[in-house]
């Protein structure tokens, strides 16, 4: 039982800290981008500028930047600008941020597959604008695992993936300032892919020790690590036990610390959680009925005492969100904050019978998978043998099961009123984006000096050599000289590709596999 | 056997929760599903159905490039003179988009909170229409 803990203390169950999470925090992160750069530059002032806070904007990149291609690359047609912002080079940045003062905003991205260009990326940026990296505050998600897990955008092999986000986190812990969270395991995508609240918090704390472990093989012990790092949970409808896995989840990690790490290292890092509410659990049918969802899905988040949270709109199965999605999104969490008292007070549900018995359950179910990953060989073993594919189908086709049956009632979609709603206004991007965005690539090809583009990539290429041969060797350096040269993403990221190899279910080849 | 299906994500889309969860449906229902996995091109997509002789290919696209993928999967499989195997959509298509489907060819489209039990009666179907 809790009821004889204190927030801030070992174990950590009630919360990390005895004061709380910071409220003002809850209220000014948005995942945003969409079209060009200039699209997104205009879209940022359009929302977020003046609102609560110091903004987060946390920039959503299109999938050819994710997986380091260029605008006119063949994969890339259809999808430039799509579902987020195309970011080709370094003038692309500066756009992007052209009048958001680098250091008056807080910002990153979740380009996992490229963390070790966003990052030295958003260095220059700063640079080009007289702003230091200590007075920079970037958040970079820099979690390869998750994109062999759900989300698809691997293009290395999971070794190499996760010795080049190691580069990225060696580099912003020795080089830069505390103010750069160079890297954040995300359960998200996990639980969105269909697996259960209690193996959320073991697979994903299982990827956090991945990184911890890679970590402390480059210099960064695991209280420095975990210092600057978070655990990004889903927070999902059933609200009992969405408290609960937060709870759990910090018991549970302070555990598995305290069992590798000594009891000293687990006393200084206690389990920081952040979250992306449940996006997969809204409908496209009757859409308003998501906000009522969200408004659950945000209070659990409350009551288990997270630190920021990111809502998608109503309309998230249906698009990206509209200006007044966005806008409900928040209101959402300024409603729950400002007009119900919630989050005034730490764990102000500890000690409930009810509670107390699901965090237990759930934390020692969540020991158990993580357990179970650690003896299929670690993350490494689990995303090999495809352990946490089959726990997401299975999750997944059995709950879509009980809905067919009408076992489990979704009310709009198998249950209540299910009459069509009127259609929605939905987001419009700009339908130009992906031929704006090719010849802006263009002109960036013709206006810079192509030799000095020529070295900077030979030398990328000795650096990437150097890291096929031994991959604790940083390659950070090296591309933020060709990003200063100004070198495209997919410049870039084809030397890395041809010295490091691609993944299995790679860039133009795939994997065939029977489904069983 | 009910028949052989080839399902495939096309283009740059990761997202692979909804065709793992169709292929789940169609083998448990007695399908032979093979799976081509993520980043498949038209041209990669057709050669594979011919050669494994497939009795309906399913493409799975979230992110909206879905009508571009449906086209140049066709010209592919004329190209192969493999015209005549039936093409199945799904993935986030609004009606509008799902008419320019049907235009192209595709045989059935599924956007979001059609039913597992819907898709696979539209693969029976399918393959019983062929035979």
């Amino acid at each position: 039982m809790s009821t004889d803990e204190l927030p801030g203390v070992f174990p950590f169950t009630r919360g990390d800290s005895a004061s709380g999470p910071d409220p003002e925090k809850w209220f000014s992160t948005y995942y945003s981008g969409a079209g060009t750069s200039q699209d997104t530059n205009a879209l940022f002032r359009d929302r977020f500028m003046g609102a609560d806070g110091t903004p987060n904007l946390l920039l959503a990149m299109d999938l050819p930047t994710q997986v380091g291609l260029d605008p006119d690359h063949g994969l890339s047609a259809g999808e430039v600008g799509k579902i987020g912002v195309a970011v080709s080079s370094v003038d692309d940045v500066q756009t992007l941020f052209d009048g958001i003062p680098l250091d008056g905003v807080i910002s990153g991205t979740v380009g996992n597959s490229i963390g070790a260009w966003t990052c030295p990326l958003f260095v220059l940026a700063g640079e080009l604008t007289g702003v230091t990296p200590e007075r920079m505050r970037i958040v970079l998600q820099n979690d390869p695992i998750k994109e062999f897990t759900g989300r698809g955008t691997q293009m290395f092999s999971p070794e190499v993936a996760i010795e080049l986000a190691a580069d990225v986190v060696q580099f912003a812990h020795h080089t830069l300032g505390a103010s750069w969270k160079p890297q954040y395991t995300c359960s998200t995508q996990m639980r969105w892919g269909g697996v259960s609240a209690a193996q959320e918090i073991g697979f994903g704390l299982a990827s956090m020790m991945t990184y911890v472990l890679a970590a402390e093989r480059r210099g960064v012990t695991p209280a420095a690590y975990l210092s600057r790092t978070d655990l990004h949970m889903s927070s999902d409808e059933n609200l009992i036990d969405e408290i609960a896995k937060f709870r759990a989840a910090r018991r549970t990690w302070a555990y598995i610390v305290r069992d590798h790490f000594g009891r000293d290292v687990a006393d200084v890092s206690p389990l920081s959680i952040t979250v992306f509410t449940a996006g997969n659990r809204l409908t496209a049918q009757r859409p308003l009925n998501n906000i009522v969802r969200t408004t659950t899905h945000v209070l659990a988040a409350m009551l288990g005492g997270v630190h920021e949270m990111l809502v998608p709109g109503y309309d998230e199965a249906l698009g990206l969100p509209t200006k007044e999605a966005t806008s409900l999104t928040n209101a959402t969490k300024q409603i729950l904050f400002h007009e119900t008292g919630i989050g005034t007070v730490v764990d102000a549900l500890g000690g409930s019978l009810e509670l107390e018995r699901r965090t237990t359950a759930m934390a020692e179910e969540a020991r158990y998978w993580f357990d179970v990953v650690q003896e299929a060989g670690g993350m490494l073993g689990a995303i090999e043998s495809r352990l946490i594919w089959e726990h997401m189908t299975t999750g997944t086709y059995d709950r879509q099961r009980e809905i067919e049956r009408g076992e489990r009632k979704i009310v709009g979609l198998n249950h209540g009123d299910t009459a069509e709603a009127p259609p929605l206004e939905l987001f419009e991007g700009n339908p130009r984006a992906e031929d704006d965005q090719r010849r802006r690539v263009e002109d960036l090809r013709r206006d810079r000096d192509a030799v000095a583009v020529g070295r900077a990539l030979s030398e990328l290429g000795r650096a990437a050599a150097l890291k096929r041969d031994d991959l604790q060797h940083n390659v950070v350096l090296a591309v933020k000289g060709a990003i200063a040269a100004r070198a495209s993403v997919g410049e870039i990221f084809d030397v890395l590709r041809c010295e490091l190899g691609q993944a299995d279910s790679a860039l133009n080849a795939g994997d065939r596999q029977a489904v069983s | 056997m009910k028949g052989k299906v080839l399902l495939a994500k096309p283009g740059l889309d990761g997202h692979e929760a909804g065709v793992m969860l169709v292929g789940r449906a169609l083998h448990e229902s007695g399908f032979e599903v093979i799976y081509l996995g993520l980043r498949q091109t038209a041209d990669m997509i057709a050669r594979a159905a011919v050669s494994e002789d497939a009795d309906v290919i399913g493409l799975s696209v979230l992110t909206g490039g879905h009508v571009q993928h449906a086209q140049q999967l066709m010209t592919s499989l004329e190209a192969d003179g493999a015209a005549d195997i039936p093409v199945i959509m799904g993935g986030i298509i609004s009606l509008e988009s799902g008419q320019e489907l049907l235009d192209a060819g595709v045989t059935a489209y599924f956007g979001p909170g059609r039913t597992l039990t819907e898709i696979v009666a539209c693969f029976e179907e399918t393959c019983r229409a062929r035979r």
